[in-house]
């Protein structure tokens, strides 16, 4: 940058600029700020929440989350203050305004890449909802759903179970957020396993690290054909991440339980 | 039942307007705010003098003060007390009030087509782009660290809240002690929002117009979340074990939906005048925002009367719907609304629209009496279905539960063997919980009606300063409260002592 247009950005020109000269870019600064951080920790968090570590580290980790944006945005502000004070001293400002040195040409370029770029943004987006729309419409055969507490749902085929769940505000544990890698969303298939598609060697992997019997299957990666599917979610939905040591003891006690269930209904 | 249901919503509702509306007749800062800015505003006018007495005048806190004190005067020289002259006075004033209000509502009517211009006029005299975008960017910032911190709350306690509400409590000991704990967590997630973002909204510096505005939006967020949080605890749209009334989950999900149109189109509302009315705009034009929000309130509740249909079921068939909704309840629903519900429907809505006309009409007192009143019988009733929803949810839980609650009565282990049998237990306590709520009800509804009668007065009362007026609005209502609130605890006791002596002894 300091290349091409021969131009020194220094904490202070960026100031001026933000509480000064174009306080719309600074809105937009904080805003983007926030969105990003967000984005990263939520990432960040489902990584780690199902590492063994996790759990013991969290507590303190979490006030940082907040805390280091907060401090940040915090000292933007505190600075911004500065940077008015002294741009109300009339000597100052030439110096700030060489952040506009761009011709008039170069800056139009410029726009025009950053709305082409939005634009192809706003497309991609568009096409991906659509995508997502046409795939929860298009599965034509119904497909009835029962959970081992009674609850039974009609919906349409396409989704996977964990979808189905979260779609009808069933509560319905997934810590790694359906990346089959923690196997908390684990179902054990009472009625209807035939039909399903048979598990991916990934699903597999994690099928067979959590010790699961030949019934269960990972409820965020099967899409069921169609038909009549009863399932029984082996883990509450309030798993923590804590919670996962002994959950090889609680599917032994609804293994248990599972044919009085069978049986009640 | 299709009535108690559409009252849930109603009550809901009430909730949210009634501190929003109750600041234009109790507010204070009307008057105070409102004269020190007519100087300044509006000098360009031609008829500027006529615009600042119709701006007074539009006032309603000022007029309420000017009849107020007329009235004073008036007893003052006859007699002193209220006499019959008084009240008879007093409505012939309020006749007269009215008839000056409808003048200055059909000349508010007539300035709309030429309202976004004002506003956008006085919008730019009371605050510069520049100072518009800074606050925008401190208003982002305190409410980010609002959220943070209640992200953090949750990112510990939400664990918690979760096995509370999937775990399902089998005793009254346990369900109490779980509906405590989760009403604790969920308003502590808004206290801590409140916390964080008032704190840091203090740290920042703001000019005294944006400073109100921001006040208003921050108390506006912190109320819309307490009414999501009310219409949550009590609806329960996506848990059908936590719903406290007898509603299948679509009902439940179409009230909470209405509920939280209806608060949030008051709130809003609230927001806009109350920000108008900081700015410097003519009388006329703020007459006419204020018609129009309170239009648009009045024709979201009547919609939400008509429009949130719970589902047509007895309280009898209540416990069913909990076992198993499969079955569509649209076959019931149609036959359902007869010629009984429809009048109800109709009634209440005529409610609404009267309590318009009397906004229209600028009589707070009559109008909020009448609220009052009207919101009393619906909400009596739908306290005894919740009272009934819950213990037949505990009933149903607990077929047999003999042991488990020896807690509650004591640790004498003979008394169980006299009594006839453990459910009877449940019976005892519904008609006392029952009472107890409706007593309670009552006396609240009296203490309000008071205060809207009181309030005005001691506002004008001799004593100008501020504290006394707050503290004299305030203190009075919360002992009266205090004291009501021990004699029908001291009520509910006795019956209960009462009761279970006699159900020890027979």
């Amino acid at each position: 940058m300091p290349i091409m247009t021969d131009l020194r950005q220094t904490y202070f020109s960026i100031l001026t600029l933000f509480w000064v000269l174009d306080l719309a870019s600074g809105l937009q600064q904080v805003i983007v700020t926030m969105i990003a951080w967000i984005h990263g920790c939520m990432g960040l968090v489902i990584w780690l929440r199902i590492q063994n570590w996790w759990p013991r580290v969290a507590g303190f980790i979490y006030p940082l989350v907040v805390a280091i944006p907060l401090l940040a945005l915090l000292g933007m502000v505190e600075a911004g203050k500065e940077v008015i004070e002294l741009n109300k001293n009339p000597k100052f400002t030439p110096a700030a305004l060489k952040i506009l040195i761009l011709s008039e040409d170069a800056l139009q370029t410029l726009l025009a890449i950053v709305r082409a770029g939005l634009w192809t943004y706003f497309a991609l987006l568009a096409i991906v909802l659509l995508a997502r729309y046409v795939r929860v419409r298009q599965g034509r055969s119904a497909l009835r759903v029962i959970y081992a507490d009674g609850t039974e749902l009609d919906v349409a085929t396409g989704l996977t179970i964990l979808e189905v769940s979260r779609m009808n505000n069933i509560p319905h544990a997934s810590l790694c957020g359906g990346k089959e890698s923690c196997g908390t969303c684990r179902v054990r298939i009472l009625d209807g396993r035939d039909a399903l598609p048979t598990a991916s060697a990934l699903e597999q992997a994690t099928l067979d690290r959590i010790d699961a019997d030949p019934e269960t299957r990972l409820a965020c990666q099967v899409i069921p054909p169609g038909g009549t599917i009863a399932i029984d979610k082996l883990l509450p939905a309030y798993v923590e991440p804590k919670d996962l040591r002994r959950a090889k003891a609680a599917q032994a006690r609804r293994a248990d339980n599972a044919p009085q269930a069978m049986a009640s209904k | 039942m299709n009535i108690i249901l559409r009252v849930a919503a109603f009550l809901l509702l009430a909730v949210a307007v009634a501190p929003a509306y109750g600041q234009s007749p109790l507010g204070l800062t009307g008057v105070m705010s409102g004269g020190s800015k007519t100087d300044s505003a509006q000098r360009q006018a031609t008829d500027d003098d006529l615009a600042e007495l119709l701006r007074l005048l539009s006032n309603p806190a000022l007029v309420e003060k000017l009849r107020q004190r007329s009235a004073e005067t008036a007893s003052q020289s006859t007699d002193g007390g209220i006499s019959s002259s008084g009240v008879e006075k007093y409505f012939q004033e309020i006749l007269s009030q009215i008839e000056t209000r409808g003048s200055l509502i059909a000349q508010a009517l007539l300035t709309v087509p030429q309202l976004s211009g004002a506003l956008a006029a006085a919008w730019s005299e009371s605050m510069a782009a520049s100072e518009f975008l800074r606050s925008a960017i401190h208003i982002i910032i305190f409410l980010f660290g609002g959220f943070g911190l209640e992200w953090l709350y949750w990112s510990y306690l939400s664990g918690t809240l979760k096995r509370i509400e999937l775990s399902k409590p089998e005793s009254y000991g346990t369900i109490l002690k779980a509906a405590m704990l989760r009403a604790t967590l969920l308003l502590g997630s808004i206290a801590v929002f409140a916390f964080g973002s008032i704190g840091l909204f203090v740290a920042f510096e703001w000019s005294a117009f944006v400073e109100d505005i921001v006040i208003s939006l921050l108390v506006g967020i912190i109320l819309m979340r307490l009414i999501i949080m009310i219409g949550v605890f009590v609806l329960a749209p996506n848990v059908n074990d936590l719903r406290l009334l007898p509603l299948d989950k679509a009902a439940a999900r179409n009230i909470y939906r209405w509920v939280l149109a209806v608060s949030g189109i008051g709130l809003l509302g609230v927001l806009v005048v109350d920000t108008i009315d900081r700015m410097a705009i003519a009388a006329p034009s703020l007459l006419a925002v204020e018609f129009i929000a309170a239009s648009l309130v009045s024709l979201a509740l009547v919609g939400a009367l008509w429009r949130a249909k719970p589902a047509q079921h007895s309280s009898d068939a209540s416990i069913e719907i909990t076992a198993a909704d499969v079955e569509n309840p649209a076959d019931e629903t149609i036959p359902g609304p007869s010629t009984p519900g429809n009048f109800k429907l109709v009634l209440s809505s005529a409610v609404v629209v009267v309590a318009f006309l009397l906004w229209l009409a600028d009589v707070p007192t009559l109008l909020w009496t009448m609220v009052a009143v009207a919101l009393l019988i619906p909400t009596i009733r739908l306290a005894h279905v919740m009272v009934d929803h819950v213990f037949d949810d505990v009933e149903e839980r607990t077929p047999d539960v003999v042991e488990a609650e020896d807690d509650e009565e004591g640790g004498e282990d003979g008394e169980h063997t006299h009594e006839p049998d453990p459910p009877n237990r449940y019976k005892l306590y519904r008609p006392i919980a029952d009472r107890l709520i409706r007593f309670l009800l009552v006396i609240l509804a009296a203490l309000s009606i008071g205060a809207v009668w009181d309030v005005s007065s001691i506002l004008d009362s001799a004593s100008n300063s501020l504290a006394e007026k707050v503290f004299g609005v305030i203190i009075g209502p919360i002992l009266a409260g205090a004291g009501v609130l021990g004699i029908a605890l001291g009520f509910g006791a006795q019956a209960l002592v009462k009761d279970i002596v006699s159900g020890v002894f027979s």
